[in-house]
């Protein structure tokens, strides 16, 4: 580590957590759902009926209430978990303000 | 977000009746010209405890309401000032880029009697904020791994910023699925388009390829995977200094989800531009902030939508290149009218145009496009040129054994012979197609390829090399290339135009920066932009410059933006 010993980890990381979670919660796909287009299978998905340590489909932004999502097809548990599971927003595409993740 | 959702389908609407409309934010109206460019509308001084008075600080203001906002940069004093014919009066929110300070929530109230003043005191950033405020040439400048590794990671930029990889806690294992999973989604697609090729299906049923997995094994070496916090110190650039801090930056806001790709200046100031990932042409008012969108008709529902190339005809009219939808739009300006014509495989496979130039259609009344993602795996990429009155498509092919010449950038010349430019790390040759005879020709360039370009008036092409971070310039009359190294380690330089008189203007996709290069003597200028951004596409404006040099219009591919840099000295 050559970070600044004043830094606090857990600050790094609660600062990730607003960069990611706080963003993906203000994006819900039913807010922002991009036209209809294909999806891909759950085996591509590497799609699982059950949570992957703490991510579950429920939290993902690409997740559609009660069972969808908007990359993968067919019914979605929101206790599922597939290798898209994110908690970016997807507004955020990387080109965040200054200090400020999102858009 | 509902907004847009609704703006969605009122387009979808429109697109049956080819007609635009105008969607009409808050306006504060910019002043059309500088009449008064000597009194300033709001002054002050930036400085820190750790610096004193801070040089190149951007500072900008936006009015409370509007879509648009106002940069200015701090000068060697810390001083900076807003000029009267940019501000008009009412509340304005002040805000700053200086990596590693941050500014309290701010405010100023700009008059019409005497020139508004404040003082900007920046606190030092805390760790977590500096790498918060980190572009991705930043971070590739920051972490360890070597040239190959980090060019390679540049192709994240097509898509999203370097805060997705490194800001994950993937191993390698698990960030190679992720890896191999953006080779099935299509060029165009991003976090909130998550677009999919056809093919996306038996893709993902394969592992992924070893370079897949090498690419995630160095993302697993720079992100969080390992620990709480990255095994590298943050090394920002320095702040802009000298000429670089003599600039007006403006930046619109677009609606939506704009993903505007290419913008380009029409003779009556408006700005046109294409948007990646949805339907529509857009067209931007900037003397108001208005903008139009002028909705496509969708062909092949379920693929993807959107558009990379915008080009304009002498006569005016706009065409863009649709993607997905492999279709060639035409939208006449004075009707709204929007035409389009189909690529001979729109319905086959993935096909999609991407690049389409009419610019010098007027010489041969053809225009030349290509199409990408073609049915045929030997021979995917197809160039051609278009009758413009007949609409048929003529293709052109490569001499026998040479690879498809269609690839990434398409330059028409003076006399509308089309340059293929090919976006490669080991790609050493351009080549142009004539127009008349198909016969190519090719030109070395070391390496690198190219990307994007632009022809100037000596009929000279410039162009520039993503990979290998340059900018070129091929002399048709001497057949040589001179290229120049972007001073700026890993930008993805994308684009750079010449403004015929003195200056190249690029921009990138990594740094934030636009720059301005003298070629006769090598002096590089690079404008900090206010906000982190993905430029792409540049148009030179050429003329109707209060400064008296030219100006640079650009966008912000990933976050909804329009750029004008205005240089305030030559």
């Amino acid at each position: 580590m050559s970070i600044d010993a004043s830094i606090s980890r857990r600050a790094v990381l609660r600062t990730i957590g607003c960069a990611t979670a706080c963003g993906a919660a203000a994006a819900r796909a039913q807010d922002y759902h991009p036209q209809a287009q294909t999806l891909i299978s759950q085996a591509a998905a590497h799609y699982q009926a059950q949570p992957h340590d703490d991510q579950s489909c429920g939290s993902c932004p690409y997740f559609i209430t009660p069972n969808k999502c908007v990359s993968v097809e067919g019914d979605i548990s929101p206790n599922g978990w597939c290798n898209m599971y994110t908690t970016f927003s997807p507004l955020d595409r990387g080109a965040h303000q200054a200090g400020q993740p999102g858009r | 977000m509902k907004a847009s959702s609704s703006l969605r389908s009122v387009l979808t609407s429109l697109a049956l009746l080819g007609a635009g409309f105008a969607i009409t934010p808050v306006v504060a109206t910019l002043p059309a010209a500088a009449q008064s460019q000597g009194a300033a509308a709001l002054t002050g001084n930036v400085s820190s405890a750790e610096e004193g008075k801070m040089e190149g600080v951007v500072v900008s203001a936006k009015r409370k309401g509007a879509t648009f906002m106002v940069s200015v940069v701090s000068n060697a004093q810390g001083e900076f000032s807003f000029p009267k014919d940019r501000l008009v009066p009412g509340d304005y929110d002040i805000t700053m880029r200086a990596i590693g300070y941050t500014l309290p929530a701010t405010t100023a109230t700009v008059a019409d009697s005497s020139p508004a003043q404040i003082d900007l005191k920046l606190n030092k950033a805390t760790h977590e904020q500096l790498a918060l405020q980190m572009s991705n040439s930043e971070w590739m400048q920051s972490a360890p791994g070597s040239n190959v590794e980090k060019t390679t990671m540049l192709r994240c930029l097509d898509c999203h910023g370097f805060q997705r990889p490194i800001f994950s806690k993937k191993n390698a294992d698990e960030m190679a699925l992720v890896v191999h999973r953006m080779s099935a989604h299509t060029a165009n697609a991003s976090p909130d388009f998550p677009f999919f090729l056809t093919d996306a299906n038996e893709t993902l049923a394969k592992p992924p390829t070893k370079g897949e997995a090498d690419l995630a094994a160095y993302i697993a070496t720079i992100n969080l995977s390992k620990g709480d916090d990255w095994s590298f110190p943050l090394k920002p650039m320095p702040r802009p200094k000298g000429k670089a801090t003599q600039v007006i930056v403006t930046t619109y806001d677009l609606p939506g989800l704009a993903a505007p790709h290419d913008t380009l200046r029409d003779a009556r100031g408006n700005v046109w531009f294409s948007d990646f990932q949805e339907q529509f042409i857009g067209k931007l008012d900037p003397k108001t902030g208005e903008t139009t969108q002028y909705p496509v008709p969708i062909s092949k529902p379920g693929f993807p939508t959107g558009s990379l190339m915008l080009t304009m005809d002498k006569e005016g009219m706009i065409w863009e290149g649709m993607m997905g939808q492999a279709q060639v739009a035409k939208l006449d300006p004075k009707t709204g009218k929007v035409d389009i014509l189909l690529a001979p495989e729109w319905d086959k496979g993935d096909t999609r145009f991407t690049m389409i130039d009419a610019l010098h259609s007027d010489v041969d009344g053809k225009l030349w496009t290509k199409t990408n993602g073609g049915p045929d795996p030997k021979h995917a990429n197809k160039l051609y040129q278009v009758d413009l009155k007949t609409g048929a498509f003529k293709e052109f092919l490569p001499p026998p054994g040479r690879r498809d010449i269609a690839a990434y950038g398409l330059v028409t010349d003076l006399d509308n012979n089309v340059y293929s430019l090919d976006n490669n790390f080991d790609q050493k040759q351009i080549w142009r197609t004539d127009a008349k005879t198909g016969e190519v020709h090719y030109i070395d360039v070391v390496n690198g390829g190219g990307r994007r370009g632009h022809i100037d008036s000596q009929n000279r092409l410039w162009f520039s090399q993503f990979y290998t971070n340059r900018y070129g310039m091929y002399d048709p009359k001497t057949d040589k290339v001179t290229q120049f190294q972007v001073p700026t380690p890993f930008a993805g330089a994308y684009d750079v135009q010449y403004d015929d008189v003195k200056y190249a203007w690029g921009a990138d996709m990594s740094t934030d920066l636009v720059q301005r290069l003298d070629p006769v003597t090598g002096e590089w200028t690079a404008y900090l932009l206010p906000i982190s951004i993905n430029t792409r596409h540049v148009d030179v404006q050429k003329t109707d410059n209060p400064y008296g040099t030219s100006s640079v219009w650009s966008e912000g591919q990933q976050n909804g933006k329009i750029v004008h840099v205005e240089p305030t000295t030559p």
